[in-house]
């Protein structure tokens, strides 16, 4: 017998149903009362439950090219997540999701994460992203191949791997790897089933197509397409006996040869977290057992309770103003339309606020002018105290949720929170910050990154690095030659003072900055000598085209001074930060910047507009590029110093006022008493016409 | 059913303004034909006139750099809104003081004041407060949003019926000792 059950749907098929399947069919059929068949364009047809309960997922194994997986045969494939749900679940929508499309040139809205090309060896931490955000480069001009960003970033991608293939799946070596299907289980397994790890390591190991049937723990697979000739036929017997071998679990078969997937309809946060977490590291981080997580879930919801979808899986990604591609109306999924009511600009409620017994703000003595120019999440997300900017690591970014014994706070790239600035829609939020770092050519004003791997060619002899350049320079220390410079006789003393140490300190900066400029010198040589594009291989040297080589990092550009041996830098556009707005975690109202005082913004000393942001690189600097968060947001120094001091009058000018206006009153109410008695006393007594 | 709207803010400004502009001009144009001199009047002192000075021109401070900027970018804010609030403080302390020293002179029969000025001074006091009081009420932690809005409303609609009361009264002030008055407040 065949069955596939998933969810909300029941499809029975097979040549060999029983007469008791049949009879289980007829009792399946009654006892669904709102079973109905969902026709969607095509030919397929999607059997409904209707009920709030999740289905029990009794199902049958397909392989890719829609065949049985049958547990006992040694030359069994990996199940396919597509062919095995698509029977009951519409997979052509689903291929829509926001989260299986990262190749889609759709920005869905604002700026988000981008994803981070990092290569220690050059010092490179480049933003990249097919969506085309300001401010990042497109994964194909940096050398990042479809096959190539799956190997980089797969780990955290949840499957899709059509999106990415391009036209020409040859190119992919898509027959040899597989491909990395959209895995439902990466989000719906419950109870921690999926292994995020083995997922990783498949996909390390290029075994893209083998990479969901080890996550879900459902075989052993032995063996790697890493390496696999790409001529290679998979067809063939010296083929089949080259690619991995699949060893399923016997266990996890029961007697009809079906497997139980263990599957919420609602992802767990878990699962979220498997991509979006992130931790706070290096000076000013607060440890993780310190955080009070997010409000909302604190409270017991889930993130996919805002962050919803359809079966097209367009998760709404809550911010104001979102369009979401359904055509449904997502106002009351966003914080201010969940809390508040949504307005038409006039003042008339077009949504309902409330959802989920959201609490309706009162913000009291807070001016509603705050509300125009602040996102909620300026007070209530990011960092408590916001006195100084920190390093951050994220999922996607630094492989969190991946098991790692080598994982520091030194690790590249480098991303800074929170920093204040303008989004998109003119509201101040807290963002992530990224600056750029990495080698380029400068011609006619403009700056061209190349490749890391590129870049690796020219530089490899001329830096004379490892592993990690940053990390390698980060070791140099003092000769003993230099330290008695320093210290003389007490060169070898392990006692050392505070001024001693300091001294130290400072020649071992020195000496890492001169380290880092004669490598960039070098370095910047060795690419002026590669012979430029191939637009114009007539000319033989790249500076003959007024091309020059330059190094971008911490927010300024480097390259060798017009005279002299020295290194110069200077500041362009393409040193700028790639900003992304954060939304969590959430703190609740009393916890909100501001809560306690208006002083807790304005005021010289606060941290909300006062604290500065350095621009982070690869290379050592005395003197970063540091930025106020007025500076970041572009307001007006000077005014919000005034409005500073005018701050520290406040609490004075409160009574005054209350004091004024109360003889003001008592004096209106004096004259208006004296008028009102005076026309009392001027009406004829009573009886007084008698007289 | 009788639909009855306030015109926009933007609008009352100018409207307000231009009528009560033109309602002056109009007097004026009146009492020039109808001149009685009456130089024999006791005269307010210099320091109450000062005082008094300085309160309309706390109020005119008031008014540009709220309609310049309202009629300008929508609303208020930055410098002028820095401005704005700054006078306001002192424009609040300057009517407690002028409610003090001006409230012998409202007092009937006297004649340093006659009865126009009289009126509009009280209303000037009136709307000061209502229109001090609403931002007052604003800086404490009493409100919430919704709250808040209708003060900034009520801040909004009353300052500028302030700004009218001021210039009818800074006028009724000015040629009061011109005009014949025939019932005293």
């Amino acid at each position: 017998m065949t069955r596939c059950s998933v969810f909300g749907a029941t499809t029975l098929g097979g040549a060999a149903l029983s007469h008791a399947a049949l009879g289980l069919i007829a009792v399946l059929a009654f006892a669904l009362p709102a079973t109905a068949q969902a026709k969607r364009p095509g030919k397929q047809s999607y059997k409904q439950t209707g009920s709030r309960r999740p289905y029990t997922h009794h199902v049958e194994l397909k392989s890719a090219d829609g065949r049985s997986i049958d547990p006992t045969d040694p030359a069994a494939k990996p199940y396919s997540t597509i062919q095995t749900c698509k029977k009951c679940h519409d997979t052509d929508a689903i291929a829509h999701g926001f989260h299986f499309n990262a190749a889609s040139t759709d920005t869905h809205g604002r700026a988000g994460e981008p994803w981070i090309l990092t290569d220690p060896r050059t010092a490179t931490q480049l933003p990249v992203s097919y969506r085309g955000f300001p401010g990042t480069h497109k994964p194909d001009s940096v050398g990042l191949s479809p096959e190539l960003f799956v190997q980089a970033f797969g780990r955290h991608l949840s499957g899709g791997t059509q999106s990415y293939a391009g036209t020409d799946p040859e190119a992919t070596r898509s027959k040899l790897v597989g491909e990395l299907e959209i895995d439902c289980m990466f989000c719906h397994a419950a109870n921690n089933s999926f292994s995020h790890s083995t997922w990783s390591k498949q996909i390390q190991s290029h075994n893209l197509g083998w990479a969901s049937t080890a996550a879900l723990g459902l075989a052993k697979i032995t063996g790697s397409a890493k390496g696999l000739p790409a001529d290679l036929d998979p067809t063939s017997d010296a083929g089949k006996k080259r690619l991995p071998k699949v060893s399923y679990d016997p266990n996890r078969f029961d007697a009809e040869g079906h497997v139980f997937f263990d599957i919420v309809r609602k992802p767990t946060n878990a699962s979220c977290y498997a991509c979006h977490s992130n931790q706070a590291v290096g000076e000013g981080s607060t440890p993780r057992w310190l955080h009070d997580d997010d409000i909302h879930l604190r409270a017991g919801m889930l993130c996919v309770d805002c962050h919803r979808n359809g079966i097209e899986h367009h998760t709404v990604r809550g911010f104001d103003g979102e369009t979401h591609p359904s055509g449904a109306a997502v106002e009351t999924l966003s914080c201010r339309g969940c809390h508040m009511d949504s307005t038409d600009g006039h003042g008339k409620v077009i949504a309902r606020g409330g959802r989920l017994g959201a609490p309706k703000p009162h913000h009291k003595g807070l001016p509603p002018l705050h509300l125009d120019k602040l996102a909620c999440t300026a007070c209530h997300s990011g960092a408590r105290s916001l006195a100084t900017s920190h390093d951050v690591q994220t999922a996607r970014a630094h492989g969190l949720d991946l098991p790692s014994q080598t994982r520091s706070a030194a690790d590249l790239p480098y991303i800074v929170e929170s920093v204040l600035a303008r989004s998109e829609d003119g509201l101040i939020r807290p963002h992530r910050a990224h600056w750029p770092s990495f080698w380029g050519y400068l011609q006619d004003d403009k700056i061209t990154a190349i490749a890391p791997t590129e870049a690796w060619k020219s530089l490899r002899r001329a830096l004379r690095v490892r592993k990690d350049m940053r990390a390698e320079i980060d070791k140099l220390k003092l000769s003993s030659k230099a330290k008695k410079a320093i210290l003389g006789d007490r060169a070898k003393a392990k006692d050392l003072t505070e001024a001693e140490q300091t001294e130290i300190d400072k020649a071992l900066s020195k000496l890492r900055l001169e380290t880092w400029h004669e490598k960039l010198a070098k370095g910047f040589a060795a690419l002026e000598k590669v012979a430029p594009a191939a637009d114009n291989p007539a000319d033989d040297t790249a500076v003959s085209k007024g091309r020059v080589a330059v190094f971008v990092s911490g927010g300024q550009v480097f390259r060798k001074a017009a005279e002299g041996d020295s290194i110069e830098t200077f500041s362009h556009s393409a040193a700028e930060p790639y900003l992304w707005p954060i939304a969590h975690d959430v703190r609740p109202a009393r916890d909100a910047t501001g809560a306690s005082s208006c002083k807790e913004c304005h005021s010289a000393d606060a941290a909300f507009l006062h604290s500065t942001v350095s621009a982070r690189g690869p290379v050592p600097t005395s003197e970063p590029i540091t930025r106020s968060m007025v500076d970041t947001i572009g307001l007006d120094t000077e005014l919000m110093a005034t409005w500073d001091i005018t701050f520290q009058a406040r609490g004075p000018s409160k009574w005054v006022q209350i004091g004024a206006l109360g003889i003001v009153s008592l004096v209106v109410l004096v004259i208006l008493l004296g008028a009102l008695i005076r026309l009392l006393a001027s009406r004829p007594k009573p009886g007084s016409e008698e007289n | 059913m009788l639909n009855l709207s306030l015109p926009s803010y933007d609008n009352a400004i100018l409207i307000g303004l231009g009528a009560t502009l033109a309602a002056i001009s109009a007097h004026a144009l009146v009492m020039r034909m109808r001149r009685q001199q009456r130089a024999d009047d006791p005269r307010i002192c210099l320091l109450c006139r000062a005082t008094h000075l300085v309160m309309l021109l706390a109020v005119l401070g008031l008014a540009s750099t709220a309609f310049y900027s309202v009629l300008a970018y929508g609303h208020l804010a930055h410098w002028l809104l820095l401005a704005h609030v700054l006078i306001g403080g002192g424009f609040v302390a300057l009517l407690a003081v002028v409610a003090l020293m001006f409230a012998p002179v409202c007092r009937r029969g006297d004649r340093r004041l006659n009865a126009l000025a009289k009126a509009s001074f009280l209303l000037l006091l009136v709307l000061g407060t209502v229109s001090g009081g609403s931002m007052l009420l604003s800086m404490l932690p009493v409100f919430g949003t919704e709250g808040l809005e209708q003060l900034l409303d009520l801040h909004r609609w009353s300052g500028l019926c302030l700004a009218v009361v001021a210039l009818a009264h800074a006028y009724f002030t000015l040629v009061g000792r011109r005009v014949k008055v025939t019932a005293e407040f």
